[in-house]
């Protein structure tokens, strides 16, 4: 479980986020939705302890979030995370000698699955070979909680496919909070369990996607435009 | 974890260091070819001594690639070990670096001083013992030297990193810790000027009498290298090194606390 509790991230006077209140719940799969500059990547890097907030409080689990908290949690970064002069089974032995959850086994499958050739440079890989290496990196991880940002972000629809495909086929269900932020709403929909729209900083909107599937027989594009288009109007 | 950090910051730090220890050999040979050119072996020696300065801004030049190689999204903050630790592993490996290149720069000047000093005029050889404290002297002056910069540059870049969160200071970010490293030692240079503080530092000293050791004029070419006991004030070493210790803490007391991403 996440808590966040009245958080507030202020950048001198602009604030990233403003008075957030929300928890995740264990085990669901959530999808943080909203445009470019709507506080996404802020809350996830404040999940994942590398932000901290000006006003509220961050809880994974019963631990505050701080740096520390990746021993907690799996966090996959839109930048950095990649060194470009490592080779693919570098970069895995990495990751296995700073976790002491990371399973070799599944890095092994996910290797097999993401098609990737471990001798491979970083620097030599097209940038959906790097956004699958990513995934590999975090899903190897046996954590209770996942933070992907903006996992499909510069990739192509082929790619997006193999990577929910991944998720699909490795997320632990019902164990793992899954917590997804992206533009690419029809793609991550089936993964998807809970929605969250994020806009200047607050949460504008929340919803169950199969709730609103079966009741108003709606995808989330379709509830997302026509609960804009119904507060526009109000 | 430490191990996996070292293996980590050897292999972003590999390519250039065969390449520097390619330029020491080049360098070293092009000052070789120099020489053998007006034949005149002993002007080696300059591009051997250039060498060695160059070990100062090794150190400091050695962390810093590892360091920024980590500025793009500043991930390596987000894992299982603390902010000293993470800065202990680069201190390490940049100094393993400069070691391996100060080690090769000292057989190319043995080897150039028994090029250029025979035996009969190489005291120190004759007499069957090697420079040994000299060379401890200038390896560790040099080390001294690289460290103290090393550790003020981890500092200023941790905290350069940490006012990144503040936009009004933002552009200013340079001005800043220029005027912070510049105040701070002004404020020591007149501290240690008290004489209050020199007689502290007076109380504790210890003598070293040093080999006397000397070259003496061979082949149209004088140079000697002379050094006498004397009195070394303590003082001033501890308070350095806690001075140091105090910087390289702080600095990952900010990677912790106060760099965000």
């Amino acid at each position: 479980m996440i808590e966040l509790t009245h958080i507030t991230k202020e950048y001198g006077k602009r604030k990233s986020l403003n008075d957030v209140t929300f928890t995740f719940e264990k085990g669901k799969v959530y999808g943080i939705l909203g445009p470019n500059g709507s506080g996404k990547s802020t809350i996830m890097k404040m999940m994942a302890g590398l932000v901290y907030p000006s006003k509220g409080i961050v809880k994974v689990g019963e631990k505050k979030a701080d740096r520390k908290i990746a021993s907690n949690l799996a966090f996959l970064a839109s930048e950095g995370m990649l060194y470009p002069s490592f080779k693919i089974d570098q970069m895995i032995d990495f990751f296995h000698s700073q976790y002491s959850d990371f399973s070799m086994e599944k890095a092994e499958e996910l290797l097999v699955f993401m098609e990737l050739d471990r001798h491979q440079k970083v620097s030599q890989l097209s940038k959906g070979q790097q956004g699958r290496l990513k995934l590999l990196l975090v899903l190897s991880r046996q954590t209770d909680v996942l933070l992907l940002d903006e996992p499909f972000m510069g990739l192509d629809p082929m790619v997006r496919d193999t990577i929910v495909k991944g998720l699909v086929s490795f997320i632990d269900y019902g164990k793992q909070t899954v917590i997804i932020t992206t533009h690419e709403i029809t793609e991550i929909e089936p993964v998807l369990e809970e929605a969250i729209v994020l806009e200047k900083g607050q949460i504008r909107a929340h919803c169950n996607v199969e709730e609103i599937r079966e009741e108003q027989g709606l995808s989330i594009l379709e509830w997302l435009k026509s609960t804009f288009k119904q507060e526009d109007v109000s | 974890m430490l191990k996996g950090l070292l293996k980590k910051d050897f292999w972003l730090i590999k390519t250039y260091m065969l390449v520097w220890l390619c330029a020491v050999v080049v360098i070293y040979a092009a000052g070789a070819g120099f020489a053998s050119y007006h034949d005149q072996f002993h002007l080696v020696f300059p591009f051997l001594m250039m060498l060695y300065m160059g070990h100062i801004v090794m150190l400091p030049t050695a962390a810093w690639i590892l360091l920024k190689a980590e500025e793009k999204g500043q991930y390596w903050l987000h894992g299982t070990a603390g902010g000293k630790k993470l800065l202990l592993s680069k201190m390490m490996i940049s100094f393993f670096v400069t070691m391996t290149s100060l080690f090769v720069t000292n057989v190319l000047m043995l080897i150039s001083l028994m090029i250029s000093v025979p035996l009969p005029y190489f005291p120190l050889m004759e007499n069957g013992s090697f420079p040994f404290f000299e060379g401890v002297l200038l390896n560790g002056g040099i080390t001294l030297g690289a460290f103290y910069f090393t550790l003020w540059g981890l500092f200023l870049w941790a905290f350069y990193h940490s006012l990144t969160k503040y936009p009004v200071l933002k552009k200013i970010r340079w001005v800043i810790i220029i005027a912070m490293y510049l105040i701070i030692q002004t404020v020591i240079a007149r501290i240690t000027e008290w004489k209050m503080v020199q007689s502290f530092f007076n109380q504790w000293t210890i003598q070293v009498g040093l080999p006397e050791s000397k070259f003496e004029t061979y082949n149209a070419m004088s140079f000697s290298f002379t050094m006498t006991g004397g009195e070394i004030q303590v003082w001033p070493i501890v308070l350095g090194a806690i001075y140091l210790l105090i910087l390289f803490l702080a600095a990952g007391w900010l990677l912790d606390r106060k760099v965000e991403v």
